[in-house]
């Protein structure tokens, strides 16, 4: 039988590439952060060295987020009624976002005060953290804390949406999240370099190599499990991985500039020596996370029911 | 399940949707949606009014579409802020149809004519300079005047386009002496009206499923019923839930399915709106539905047993009620011996018909059989069939036929003639009586006097049967003048000299577009246009308007006073009120006429006086008055007895509430019962409407003492005051050619000598399946072309931008190429405001070609490609295809007027005027349908070349 | 007497009875000030089948006022709201335009108003029901196919209808519980 929708109308959203944009920064903000962590939180000490790299990158990318997220709105003056509790909407994950956003701030604040004019070499700022105890070390679980959640909060922004079947997934938090780790080390691949010695990030980078090559193999099967449970989860979830592979930024942009080519260079290519080998890494991952975040707003609101 | 490329939908991006969103609407199990416990008052509409604020509630009638139907439009600080249906209006019951809440764009439209202009340029150019109507009506005073003295009176033409409010304009033509004052009636549909007109003296036979009627109960009250009774509809060529003049036809087709279990059927070779909710639809090919009917009647006439109650199929009481069914049924069987030319099928046998209408003989049996024993059923036909066609007269001689021999005229749940049954209206207003006035011409060196109804263009030249005009006709007689062959002024000769259009648009709908403009622009010898005056009135810029010499701003149908001109099932009347004054410097038809008349008095032409004119109607409001005085007008008949209280037969005039009350005055002489007269007072008090009761069965009578129905010779408007076989209305043409032997070029065309007496039966023309002269082009043209309303772009309201955001079947789609126009739009505040606005391709909607998808697949076309369209004649139109399983294999489908619309007035839609198609540019522009002269619209054929 | 339950309006759409006029999308458009380019009601075509058996199905639209109304539960202000006669509405002094409501709505019957920079949708004419009437799209509907009402009082024309029925609602899988009933479609719910 032949079916020939006539007419059908759609009213759109008005989401624009200020959403993914805004994803982006708030992934490599904690991103950058939790790779941080690896040293702050659970001792590990060849991330001590990005450690001062990574809370002012994540401070930087958190105070650029939202004025993407405010140039987005309708109403950017109103921007501020997101943290007036008396609006606060607990099924809300945007009501939570804006409080998360606020209270993971004033923690970056507080520990990038520890490494503003510290004056001092890359070894005491390194040491600074290492030996983080008492108050400052809640701090920094704290961050960390709350940077896990700030790079599940996309995911569960647009997780809980009923009806758009590429969103409204369980795995989708833990798939930004993963994400954002990649974002996270691809950006301090990209920083690294200018403020390290060149010894100390060899040893960072010899650590989230693996790291890396992990992240990317477990991207590979949030991918592939989802494809595969949308295609044979009914008509809607088909048209939903359709238009998620139709994307080029899915295809092109996430899967082989930012997945594949960078677990090639990864695995193949000397990074630790060659740094621009480590460059482009870091920048495909970049890339990848962007088109990740891009592809999963756009193909995810193109895949709608009539 | 496939799902073919078609969808888009309004959108920047490429949704990808899941299809088969909606599906079958099964009707098992359901039950009805109780119509009738919804009773919503206009008092309460008011008080919703009131509560929401400064509101004023005004009643008036619609013109966004010739339906008319009762509107509640909410009036803020003097401007139209809500647009409603009157829900004390039982023609549209509170209903308002798309087209109809989308008024305030029409209204406050930046296209409309403002003020009055004088062409500049040539006619055609568009180029006007802003004039006062001082000047306007100076110009156009003394060109009536010198072309009076010059060619006389009936040179000029009034076509005052509209039915709607066209009375002022015919008075005061009429008074400045031309018998040529028409409407657009002869470009509508009149073969359609002629099979009723012959019979039953009528126009229009439409269902009854007019609800609610005002109905008198046995207890004696009127109470308003909801009842449905129809069992069995059948539409052909009919479409009535998107060409909307008979409102109640949407509500009550569909309140009949669910509340009342009858079968609609539609026969249509394009698989309409109203096919949508039909039970069956039959795709005929174009122009055989008079063919179907005439299969229809001898099957039934053939199968008929009254001893069989399977077979039952005829009423013969019918005879009781009728003359001359023996001659017409002689007739019509002597064709059953004859032999069709093409298929080499006896006439009217199931096979013959269907051969030519290519559906399946058993399901044409089915459609007759089905038709003859349901009861009570309608048969009802369209403009778009036989309408348009050439032939459309014995295909609404025989619709008439079987709803009469089947007995389901007039009865509950039948088929009823509108026309006859509707109020009466107008009276003396349109002044008809001048026409009566005697003037002198030279005809051959010889003077001859003789009333002025005698230079009628038509009825005595060319057209004497045409009861509506021809106006389809007149760019012929632009060119060559006018012959008058009949009557006293027998051999007398006229030039068209002036041409007045008011609201109607002929360049686009009156026939073929290149015909038109070649008319309007032909010039003489020293190169002056041939037709010296062309004046448009209207509210809106249309084609024609760039082809005249002075342009009068009319004010909108808002703006001004007048009645109702509409079809329902018994006399319901409603007015045109002024809810707003006129805008910019438009001016009331009242004030128009007037000041017309009173320019030519002063010019010296004493034909138009004071006393007839302006020291009459000093105001809308008295003209009104004078139009009034005939309502309801139609003599007391039928069951239950409207008014138990007065005598039965006789002429009913005055007010619902002093016919009700017996504040009557009764002439029992002349049979007429007088109430007090309607006035435009009495009706803004009644929410703008008089309601007379509902009867049914008003053709006949209980004679008690035979013991048996009787003729109630009440209601038929024929000579004999019953049902015709015999067509005695034909008598009057044919005394013209026997006086004078001159045969009408119409019947010439058809080989006739006279009017027949009863049953006829002719070809139409570019019809290769059925007219032997065309079956040459069958394979080199393989689509017959027709064409339908796109309610929401009729050629006066495509500037409103709401309804190019709503599509319409297959040929109003959103297929727009990208493009910005101002138009206007709803602000922060909901205020409609001018803005500039940028349209991506495919969220506007334009006038597309409907074609079926295996046509299309087999030329690998798909939705959206650019094709050509080209006649026999060698006309092309360009357009853009809409791919649809709906319409028949080898037809397509145009909207009337949808595309090819070049002027500017036309705000965004004229944007597209380089790739949609102007149906009328297709249409041969030398046929004419030869008793009416109404032009073939949807006799064409053509080929399609992939652009 | 027993207490009345608090008022509950929903719509009931008889589909055999829409004649697919576009009388709603335009009548809505007139009432509320909808710009061009989006609808808050408006109605879906669909053709299914081979010529001649070809059938065209109308599909009118218009929010559905969930009972579980996603939109509502992620507006970050609390902006969006469902009042306690069940009618889904935006404070429109309240709304900072994000248009996470707008991806949120499984039914797309929101968008952001282009002329007032928030999020806007169908109000079931609050104005007009409020005031005794009925939303504009059920007073003009030309079929008489839409019939809105009280779903909680048993006597109201909506609950009679919607009891002497079957009705369905569109994509019910996704849990939103909508309150605009369909009587006489059948909706494919096999997604």
């Amino acid at each position: 039988m032949t079916v020939n929708d006539m007419y059908t109308f759609v009213n759109e959203s008005h989401w624009e590439a200020f959403v993914p944009i805004y994803f982006l920064l708030i992934s490599i903000s904690a991103g950058s952060l939790m790779v941080a962590s690896f040293s702050t939180v659970f001792g590990l000490k060849q991330y001590q060295i990005i450690v001062r790299p990574a809370v002012f990158t994540s401070l930087v990318t958190l105070v650029l987020a939202p004025i993407f997220l405010i140039l987005d709105l309708g109403q950017p003056l109103r921007f501020l009624y997101v943290i007036n509790p008396f609006n606060f909407n607990v099924q809300s994950p945007m009501s939570w976002g804006g409080f998360l956003l606020i209270l993971y701030g004033i923690t970056l604040l507080l520990l990038a005060k520890k490494y503003i004019g510290a004056g001092s070499t890359s070894q005491t700022i390194a040491e600074t953290a290492a030996s983080a105890s008492g108050r400052s070390k809640l701090l920094y679980i704290v961050a960390f804390a709350f940077a896990v959640f700030l790079s599940a909060y996309p995911g569960l922004e647009l997780g809980v949406v009923p009806g758009k079947a590429l969103w409204n997934t369980p795995v989708l938090p833990v798939y930004f999240i993963t994400t954002s780790l990649l974002g996270g080390i691809g950006v301090l691949f990209l920083v690294g370099r200018f403020a390290a010695k060149q010894e100390s990030l060899q040893d960072f980078i010899s650590a989230a190599k693996p790291i890396a090559i992990s992240l990317i193999l477990l991207s590979f099967v949030w991918i592939v499990s989802r494809s595969m449970t949308l295609s044979t989860s009914g008509l809607e979830a088909e048209a939903a991985a359709q238009a998620l592979w139709k994307s080029g930024w899915f295809l092109w942009g996430e899967l082989v500039l930012g997945l594949i080519i960078p677990f090639a260079l990864l695995l193949f290519g000397d990074i630790k020596k060659n740094s621009v080998l480590l460059t482009l890494t870091g920048g495909l991952l970049l890339i990848g996370v962007f088109s990740m975040r891009y592809s999963i707003v756009f193909a995810g609101l193109a895949a709608v029911l009539p | 399940m496939t799902s073919k490329g078609n969808s888009f939908s309004l959108s920047r991006r490429n949704f990808l949707k899941v299809s088969a969103a909606v599906s079958a609407g099964v009707g098992i199990g359901l039950g009805p949606s109780l119509l009738n416990l919804k009773k919503v008052s206009a008092a309460e509409s008011e008080e919703l009014a009131n509560n929401l604020g400064n509101i004023e509630v005004k009643y008036t009638a619609d013109v966004m579409c010739p339906s008319e139907c009762g509107m509640e439009m909410w009036v803020q600080d003097g401007r139209i802020v809500k647009i409603y249906g009157n829900d004390s209006c039982p023609f549209n019951d509170g209903t308002c149809c798309a087209k109809g809440a989308s008024g305030m764009q029409l209204v406050y439209s930046p296209e409309r004519n403002k003020y009055p202009l004088i062409r500049e340029g040539e006619r055609g150019e568009g180029k006007f300079r802003r004039a006062t109507w001082e000047e306007a009506i100076d110009y156009i005073g003394s060109k009536l005047t010198d072309i009076k003295k010059k060619y006389g009176a009936e040179s000029v033409i009034m076509d005052a386009g509209d039915v709607t409010d066209r009375d002022h304009y015919y008075r005061v033509f009429h008074g400045y002496g031309t018998p040529n004052c028409v409407e657009h009636g002869s470009i509508c549909d009149t073969p359609r009206r002629h099979g009723p007109k012959l019979m039953l003296g009528g126009k229009r036979i439409e269902p009854d499923v007019m609800r609610p009627l005002l109905v008198r109960q046995p207890d004696g009250s009127l109470k308003k019923d909801y009842t449905y009774y129809s069992k069995l509809i059948i539409y052909v060529g009919w479409n009535p839930f998107v060409a909307t003049r008979i409102n109640y036809e949407s509500r009550g087709t569909v309140g009949a399915k669910v509340e009342n279990g009858c079968k609609v059927i539609v026969v249509d070779p394009a698989h309409t709106n109203t096919a949508s909710q039909a039970d069956l639809w039959v795709p005929i090919r174009p122009g055989t539905d008079g063919d179907l009917f005439a299969a229809m009647l001898r099957y039934i006439l053939e199968n008929d047993d009254q001893y069989n109650p399977l077979r039952k199929y005829i009423d013969w009481s019918f005879k009781e009620f009728s003359v001359g069914w023996d001659e017409f049924e002689a007739e019509f069987k002597s064709w059953w011996s004859k032999i069709d030319p093409i298929n080499g099928k006896p006439y009217f046998s199931l096979d013959w018909a269907a051969d030519r209408t290519g559906l399946p003989s058993e399901q044409i049996q089915d459609i007759a059989h089905e038709y003859g024993l349901t009861k009570p059923a309608a048969l009802v036909w369209g403009m778009q069939s036989p309408g348009h066609h050439y032939n459309g007269y014995p295909c609404s001689i025989l619709g008439t036929a079987l709803n009469i021999i089947t007995g389901n005229m007039d009865v509950p749940g039948g088929a009823i003639d509108t026309e006859l049954v509707k109020s009466d209206k107008g009276g003396k207003a349109k002044g008809s009586d001048f026409t009566k006035r005697k003037v002198k011409r030279l005809i051959d060196g010889q003077e001859v006097e003789a009333e002025i109804e005698y230079l009628h263009m038509d009825w005595y030249g060319d057209w004497p049967a045409a009861w509506d005009d021809v106006v389809g006709d007149y760019p012929r007689r632009f060119r060559e003048g006018v012959n008058i062959n009949y009557g006293p002024f027998k051999g007398y000769k006229y030039p068209i000299k002036g041409f007045m259009i008011r609201t109607g648009n002929p360049v686009m709908t009156g026939g073929n577009t290149n015909d038109w403009i070649d008319a309007l622009t032909a010039k003489d010898g020293n190169g002056n246009y041939k037709v010296e005056l062309v004046v448009n009135i209207d509210t809106l810029y249309l084609e024609t308007g760039m082809y005249a010499d002075v342009i009068l701003p009319e004010a909108s149908y808002a703006e001004r006073m007048s009645l109702s001109d509409v079809y329902p099932s018994h006399q319901v009347l409603w007015m045109r009120d002024e809810v707003i004054k006129p805008l910019h410097e438009s001016k009331a038809p009242t004030d128009i006429m007037n000041s017309i008349a009173k320019k030519l008095n002063k010019l010296g032409d004493s034909d138009l006086k004071g006393e007839d004119f302006w020291e009459k109607y000093k105001t809308q409001e008295d003209f009104v008055n004078e139009m009034l005085l005939p309502a309801p007008g139609r003599n007391h008949a039928g069951e239950p007895i409207p008014y138990p209280h007065l005598p039965l037969g006789y002429k009913l005039l005055g007010t619902p509430d002093s016919l009700e009350a017996g504040r009557v005055t009764i002439d029992h002489e002349k049979k007429v019962v007088q109430g007090e007269p309607v006035t435009a007072e009495w009706m803004r008090k009644n929410k703008g409407v008089a309601v007379w009761p509902m009867s049914w069965n008003r053709f006949k009578i209980f004679d008690k003492e035979e013991g048996k129905y009787v003729a109630s010779k009440a209601v038929a408007k024929t000579s004999s005051k019953m049902f015709e076989f015999t067509f005695s209305g034909y008598n009057k043409y044919n005394k013209l050619i026997d006086e004078t032997g001159i045969i009408p070029r119409g019947l010439k065309e058809i080989g006739y000598e006279r009017y027949p007496n009863t049953f006829y039966w002719f070809e139409t023309k570019w019809n290769p399946y059925t007219n032997k002269e065309y079956a040459k082009y069958k394979d080199e043209y393989p689509f017959q072309l027709i064409c339908g309303r796109v309610h929401h772009a009729m050629t006066g309201t495509q500037m409103v931008p709401w309804l190019s955001e709503t599509p319409v079947e297959g040929t109003w789609m959103p297929l727009n190429d990208a493009f910005k126009h101002k138009i206007i739009d709803p602000n922060a505040k909901g205020e409609l405001e001018e803005v500039e606005k940028e349209f991506k391709a495919g969220t506007f909607c334009v006038g597309t070609i409907a074609i079926n998808a295996s046509d299309a697949e087999t030329m690998g076309l798909k939705t959206g490609d650019l094709v050509i369209l080209e006649n026999p004649l060698g006309s092309q139109e360009k357009g853009k295809v809409f791919v649809t399983e709906g319409m028949r294999p080898g037809t397509i489908k145009l909207g009337f007027g949808t595309g090819g619309r070049f002027s500017p007035g036309l705000g965004p839609t004229s944007k597209h005027k380089d790739y949609t198609p102007n149906h009328s540019g297709l249409v041969d522009p030398n046929a004419h349908s030869p008793i009416m002269g109404m032009p073939c619209y949807a006799d064409m054929i053509v080929k399609v070349i992939k652009d | 007497m027993p207490e009345s339950k608090p008022k509950k309006y929903g719509m009931a759409i008889d589909v055999r009875k829409c004649v697919g006029c576009m009388s709603c999308s335009v009548s809505c458009k007139m009432e509320n000030g909808v710009s061009f380019g989006v609808f808050r009601s408006w109605v879906n075509m669909t053709e299914k089948g081979d010529f001649p058996a070809v059938k065209r199905f109308y599909q009118p639209r218009l929010c559905n006022h969930c009972e579980k109304a996603p939109c509502v539960a992620v507006c970050p202000v609390k902006a969006t709201y469902k009042r306690e006669d069940g009618v889904v509405l935006v404070d429109k002094e309240k709304c900072i335009g994000c248009g996470y409501c707008v991806v949120a709505c499984p039914y797309n019957a929101r968008y952001l108003s282009d002329t007032q920079k928030v999020a806007d949708k169908c109000t079931l004419c609050d104005h007009r029901i409020d005031n005794g009437g009925e939303p504009a799209c059920v007073k003009n509907c030309m079929g008489k196919s839409r019939i809105f009402g009280d779903l909680n009082d048993p006597n109201s024309r909506i609950s009679q209808v919607i009891a002497k029925n079957p009705v369905q609602v569109i994509n019910p899988h996704v849990g939103t519980k909508p309150q605009v009933y369909y009587i006489g479609a059948d909706f494919n719910q096999k997604f």
